[in-house]
């Protein structure tokens, strides 16, 4: 049996503290590889395997990844790809479901811990849906006129690594909006970072190219786990020494895999991606059930 | 190397440069802070405060209480600090161009961020 963490502030042993990093870093590996930053697999992980109550295991993520979020926006901001425009554009709408979403994990679901539990499940199968169909296309060069975004000129040229010219015009800002609004109400609620919805937001919706549209969910999910992270603390579900190894763990993790993303074939992912979810999904839902 | 011009014209070209190191700044920090604060704790074998809801001025005497529970926490302010402070320097900057448009916008993702601070601090 795994080690029950402890969250009454006494000292766990030094080993269970380093299998907390060990499992952190892997999360933070995986969500890297797959640029959804490590909470979807560490609140699971937490819960299932540690003992640690559904809550403050949220509370971890979210302060992770605003470490993971602020440690890739720095380099991806310097190089120039996240686009900035649309990233703080869209930031008003994610903020607001980021503080929604975790106001309503610490007030009507404060004493629901299975409700949360369950909660995840469909959110998981989804990201695992969205992972697998979602194919990047290419920018439309002519799609249909947005006036807020024609008004914020929000797009640009996008050069790929090739050289290639891109010129891409945003599109579809309302319904952008309300998705990654939805995409932050996850984030605060479950913890989850919001790169699974943000960036087919921008992709599939908005006309945002696939690796801008990764470059700028990067950014923006530090602002909506800010507002997630500040609710949970004054909460009081913040477990210093349960968040201090998470968060370094992760954010070194994320360091490792964003440098093996580069060496891991696209479809080899998506097989490790989905196999990854199926678990948790799974583990969830016994532990949601009780079982474990 | 892959680059987007999606950019504020009338911002100063370092713009990008500062937003990157105020971000790296602060993980790195927190990041410092947050291991520290755990070897003292091992080292040390002080206990950790338990999560508990803090009052502001319960909050401030732990800070200066020192000793590791100060430093992880501290790490903890330093690190919801920098993703405030990214939009505190956006909109001073856009401010100071007179981007009416961006400074409205940076200014609703502040003011949701300040009054998730308030409401906790009140709450």
């Amino acid at each position: 049996m795994l080690p029950i963490f402890p969250v009454d502030g006494t000292l766990p042993p030094i080993t269970d503290l380093l299998l907390v990093l060990v499992f952190a870093f892997a999360a933070g590996v995986v969500g890297a590889m797959l640029g959804l930053g490590g909470g979807l697999f560490i609140v699971p992980g937490l819960v299932v395997l540690f003992g640690v109550d559904i809550h403050l295991a949220i509370a971890a993520s979210l302060v992770s990844t605003i470490a993971t979020s602020c440690g890739s926006a720095s380099t991806y901001v310097e190089d120039r790809l996240t686009d900035l425009r649309t990233g703080m554009f869209l930031e008003t709408s994610t903020a607001v479901g980021g503080l929604a979403g975790a106001l309503i994990g610490v007030t009507v679901l404060a004493s629901q811990a299975p409700v949360l539990i369950f909660a995840f499940i469909p959110v998981v199968v989804l990201a695992a849906v969205l992972m697998v169909a979602h194919r990047p296309s290419d920018v439309n060069p002519d799609p249909p006129h947005d006036r807020l975004a024609d008004r914020l000129a929000l797009g640009g040229t996008y050069t790929r690594r090739s050289g290639e010219r891109v010129p891409y015009r945003v599109t579809g800002t309302f319904g952008g909006l309300a998705l990654v609004g939805f995409s932050g109400l996850g984030s605060g609620l479950l913890g989850i970072g919001g790169g699974l919805f943000n960036v087919p937001a921008m992709h599939s919706f908005m006309n945002v190219p696939m690796r801008v549209a990764s470059a700028t969910s990067i950014f923006m999910v530090g602002v909506t786990a800010t507002a997630g992270a500040v609710v949970y603390l004054f909460a009081g579900y913040l477990s210093l020494l349960l968040v201090a190894p998470v968060a370094i763990g992760i954010l070194a993790g994320s360091v490792a895999g964003t440098r093996l993303q580069a060496k891991a074939s696209a479809r080899g992912l998506r097989e490790l991606f989905v196999g990854v979810l199926a678990l948790a999904a799974a583990l969830m839902f016994v532990r949601g059930m009780g079982w474990l | 190397m892959a680059r987007t011009t999606a950019a504020f014209p009338d911002v100063p070209e370092y713009f990008p440069q500062l937003v990157g190191a105020v971000l790296r700044g602060g993980v790195v920090l927190s990041a410092i802070l947050f291991a520290l604060g755990v070897f003292l704790a091992y080292t040390g074998g002080a206990a950790i405060m338990a999560p508990a809801r803090l009052t502001g001025s319960q909050f401030a005497s732990e800070l200066r209480s020192g000793g590791p529970t100060a430093l992880i926490l501290g790490g903890l302010i330093v690190l919801v600090l920098t993703p405030l402070l990214r939009v505190v320097i956006s909109f001073l900057m856009f401010l100071r161009v007179g981007d009416r448009a961006f400074s409205a916008i940076t200014a609703i993702v502040l003011a949701v961020l300040a009054g998730t601070i308030v409401i906790g601090v009140l709450a």
